[in-house]
């Protein structure tokens, strides 16, 4: 392998022993990767492959404040742009790191609130089983109605929501069974009656924390940079599409040639075949539209799309042993 | 039939796909004036819009657009090179818009490399070579920008495109740019071919790189990727003439579809066994 620095060699060896691992993956039959338990591994492996190309994230953020910090810092020329596009950037950075930390919480009380209710079906099926190794079911359920209590009083503060009514009712069940908990604290039926009843509060406070989140600050900075701003520039730039389609096909129908004519005929078969006033003309518009766009139009995409598939391929070969062209690499093509 | 894997077919086909890559890089490497190419209208259009640019004092522009780090854009780096290499050569002003962050270091390298093999780095300027945007209308609307301050004379655009094919030719057709543009995306290339002066379509992308160049390796990959083809023409054709028969024969009604058959050939029972006695 004649290579130009020790990097490289470094490179084509990675390169070719990562491209060993997803070739004999796929190569290998479903039974052989189960039974070496590489079926097992496969997502875990795949996720580590992803998380060495996100590492370039941070260092695209690094290079992009170096870059335009420094034209900022030295008032080079474009320094407003570079200006607004990291003003850009920190601002959404912080909108949308807030409003992360947020749902990160949001997300905790409920994961709290599942726990229980996995809790409460621990209790009765240890009962059931009668297990000798955990606290008796009366010690269990005295740890438990603090947190029920909690989430009463959650749902109490959720009263001020659209859904208002349903967490009333769900709470004042809550409230009857905590109480019927603390006189009997050793009634499994009350317990496993608990169950939905806790699943019941965590779909309402889902629902309350979802409203909470869409009316705070954070969330309507995002929303109000992203989909006020940012989408709507997008959808202006893919406006200009209907215009430019109408100049170049323009161009495209000047019949200047047998080829263009062609074209031409076919456009204007399938427009007919499209429209209410081709049909009115004919109906047969419809059905030559239908055999034009589904044989001889799919057959060509299906070509083109073998050709570049195997060409890919190809190249996806060439590129896991390293073969490259001197033009491509600068160095030499050697295997 | 199972995608997730390889079945028996699959496997044969990809080991002649890569015997066969191998053995014409070998060929080519031993005796390169023995591989003819086919010429293509739109390569050779390539090194006419590179003069044309020079002539008119314009400089040239070459994006790959929305082409993500992969084997389209390694094909296109094939021709970057040759484009960068001219107008090294004739002083002309290379500019590249880049739409993906890490593509953007390999064509760096691909660019500085045609100067450096031309003896003109002191006129390479990595400043040519710009990060627009990775949102692919913020992409376009940087890239009309572009076309309208520096005037190119001409533009290559190759790769993979969606959308906003229509929006980048159309820039470079009002500036009067003489345009070739290459797209493996089949959807694209009417756009390309209304507003373009030429289109590669499809695999013409990959070859064009190996028809400018006359590199062994890609002239013998081209080689070994036309025989493939050639193989998969002879199954399709198998697959027309039974699926014919199927249906204009009352008699081969009931016959098995043949390609389906070879396809969805599963392993050999025994050989699942001594894999999994291995393991």
């Amino acid at each position: 392998m004649n290579v130009r620095n020790p990097h490289d060699k470094l490179i084509r060896l990675i390169t070719f022993l990562g491209g060993i691992y997803f070739v004999l993956e796929f190569i290998l039959p479903q039974a052989v990767l189960d039974s070496t338990g590489i079926s097992k591994h496969h997502e875990a492996i795949t996720n580590g492959f992803l998380a060495a190309v996100y590492v370039s994230i941070g260092l695209g953020i690094i290079n992009l404040c170096l870059v335009h910090g420094s034209k900022l810092v030295f008032r080079r020329s474009g320094a407003l742009y570079s200006g607004i596009l990291l003003a850009g950037l920190l601002l959404m950075i912080l909108v949308s790191g807030v409003d992360w930390y947020y749902a990160l919480s949001d997300a905790a009380k409920l994961r709290r609130i599942e726990v229980l209710s996995l809790y409460t079906e621990a209790v009765t099926s240890d009962a059931a089983a009668k297990r000798s190794d955990v606290l008796p079911v009366k010690d269990r359920v005295n740890l438990l109605i603090p947190h029920l209590e909690d989430i009463s009083s959650e749902l109490v503060s959720s009263s001020s929501t659209s859904k208002a009514e349903d967490a009333s009712k769900i709470n004042i069940a809550l409230n009857e069974k905590i109480s019927l908990l603390k006189q009997s604290p050793e009634s499994l039926e009350t317990v496993s009656a608990i169950t939905p009843l806790i699943l019941s509060a965590r779909t309402e406070l889902s629902a309350r924390l979802t409203t909470i989140r869409e009316e705070r600050l954070s969330h309507r900075l995002f929303t109000l940079l992203f989909d006020g701003i940012f989408t709507p520039l997008g959808s202006s730039m893919f406006a200009l599409l209907a215009f430019y389609i109408a100049a170049a096909a323009y161009r495209a129908f000047r019949v200047k040639s047998v080829e263009s004519s062609l074209m031409m005929g076919a456009a204007l078969i399938v427009i007919l075949g499209q429209t209410s006033v081709g049909l009115m003309i004919s109906e047969s518009f419809a059905s030559i539209r239908l055999w034009l766009l589904e044989v001889p139009s799919a057959g060509v995409f299906r070509a083109i799309k073998l050709g570049a598939g195997i060409a890919t391929l190809v190249l996806c070969i060439r590129m896991w042993f390293s073969i490259e062209a001197e033009n491509v690499t600068g160095g030499s093509s050697d295997a | 039939m199972n995608f997730e894997h390889a079945t028996p077919a699959m496997v044969i086909f990809l080991v002649g796909l890569t015997y066969s890559l191998f053995r014409y890089i070998g060929q080519a490497r031993k005796s390169p004036e023995s591989m003819y190419i086919r010429r293509i209208p739109g390569v050779d259009a390539i090194e006419k819009s590179i003069g044309r640019a020079v002539e008119q004092g314009r400089p040239i522009l070459f994006t790959t657009a929305l082409t993500l780090l992969g084997p389209v854009l390694y094909a296109c780096m094939g021709v970057l090179s040759f484009v960068a290499r001219k107008a090294a050569l004739f002083r002309s002003r290379l500019i590249v818009p880049q739409s993906a962050p890490d593509a953007l270091a390999l064509v760096e390298d691909v660019v500085s490399e045609a100067y450096r093999s031309e003896k003109r780095m002191n006129a390479f300027d990595p400043k040519s070579l710009i990060f627009l945007s990775d949102e692919q209308f913020a992409f376009a609307s940087g890239y009309i920008g572009m076309v309208h301050r520096e005037r190119p004379g001409a533009t290559f655009m190759l790769g993979t495109f969606a959308a906003e094919s229509l929006i980048l030719a159309e820039a470079g057709q009002y500036v009067g740019a003489m345009q070739v543009a290459a797209s493996v995306s089949p959807e694209q290339v009417p756009f390309f071919v209304c507003t373009c002066d030429y289109t590669l379509i499809g695999e013409e992308l990959f070859s064009a790189s190996a028809y400018l160049s006359r590199e062994p390796v890609l002239v013998g990959s081209l080689y070994g990727q036309d025989r493939a083809k050639l193989f998969l023409l002879g199954l399709i054709t198998v697959g027309i003439i039974g699926e014919t028969a199927r249906q204009f024969f009352p008699s081969f009604a009931n016959s098995p579809d043949v390609i389906s058959l070879i396809l969805s050939f599963g392993w050999p029972e025994n050989l699942l066994n001594i894999f999994s006695s291995v393991s």
